[in-house]
């Protein structure tokens, strides 16, 4: 479960990036909405998901939305998921936000992330609007019946709040040290 | 004949049961006589010792389902598979078992 609840205030962090900048969630840069995504390289799940997460990005730039992905996973067991291979992943897949590394893992544990990919999305008061999945169906983009992520901006870039606050996140568990 | 199927899973990855509900529509929809079971696979020293190449690893009569060519064995893995349409999941292709367990 996140350690974090709705309403919450974000957590700030200073992480570095695979673009080689480094990032905190009061970054003048980043849109006034954030979405922070805990995923990774090497998780299945996390993978079949990720061109959604670019075409999110893509689709609610223009509301001030900004994806911020960050890998926590151990790559020294999981040699995949190391900064030099996520660098590879953002410059293969062109990556439209941050990737960072939480290399001490503190930040994951620090929200109680526990999936990869596990979202938790901040309005622009910072507060905590949503938490858990990206859809309802990792196979099939064709196939999902509830759009959580895209809902709940929908509603969040108008000021309100998310109709659902709270689903399961679906992926591989973070692999810790 | 009988087709003796076996799953090896893991706790760190929610790929059993819906690959455990597209093997039963198989053998359903085909009439298959089959076998299926399941085993929790518990530290790194068994997933080594069945050739585990993350959550599901399937075997059909013995065999691997679409092995992996590494030998990293790794207790929390989740295995990747290939979708019909060339993307990435962590569940098999219905089509790709449905032949496999035809033949088998």
């Amino acid at each position: 479960m996140p350690n974090i609840k709705i309403n919450d205030p974000y957590i700030n962090f200073l992480l570095s990036a695979t673009d080689g900048q480094k990032y905190s969630l009061d970054l003048p840069s980043l849109g006034k909405i954030k979405v922070l995504i805990f995923s990774c390289n090497h998780c299945p799940y996390a993978q079949a998901w990720e061109n959604r997460i670019i075409n999110i990005q893509e689709k609610y730039s223009k509301d001030g939305v900004s994806i911020i992905m960050i890998s926590s996973n151990d790559s020294d067991a999981y040699p995949e998921d190391s900064f030099e291979k996520m660098k590879e992943r953002h410059d293969e897949k062109k990556f439209n936000f941050p990737y960072l590394y939480d290399e001490t893992q503190e930040i994951a544990k620090m929200y109680g992330a526990e999936r990869t990919p596990e979202v938790f999305v901040f309005d622009n008061l910072g507060l905590l609007r949503y938490t858990g999945a990206i859809d309802d169906n990792y196979e099939d983009e064709s196939a999902v019946n509830s759009s959580y992520l895209m809902d709940a901006l929908d509603n969040i870039v108008k000021g309100n709040k998310a109709s659902v606050e709270i689903t399961d996140a679906v992926g591989c568990t973070i692999k810790w040290k | 004949m009988v087709i003796n199927l076996l799953i090896l899973h893991n706790n760190s990855c929610p790929s059993l049961e819906p690959t455990v509900q597209r093997i039963n529509e198989i053998i359903e929809e085909n009439n298959l006589k089959a076998n299926l079971s399941t085993k929790l696979l518990k530290n790194d020293q068994e997933a080594k010792n069945w050739e585990f190449s993350g959550s599901p690893t399937i075997y059909i009569n013995n065999i691997q389902f679409e092995p992996i060519d590494s030998n990293l064995y790794r207790l929390e893995n989740c295995r990747t598979f290939i979708n019909d349409e060339g993307g990435i999941s962590p569940v098999p292709s219905k089509n790709k078992l449905e032949k496999v367990l035809i033949k088998a």
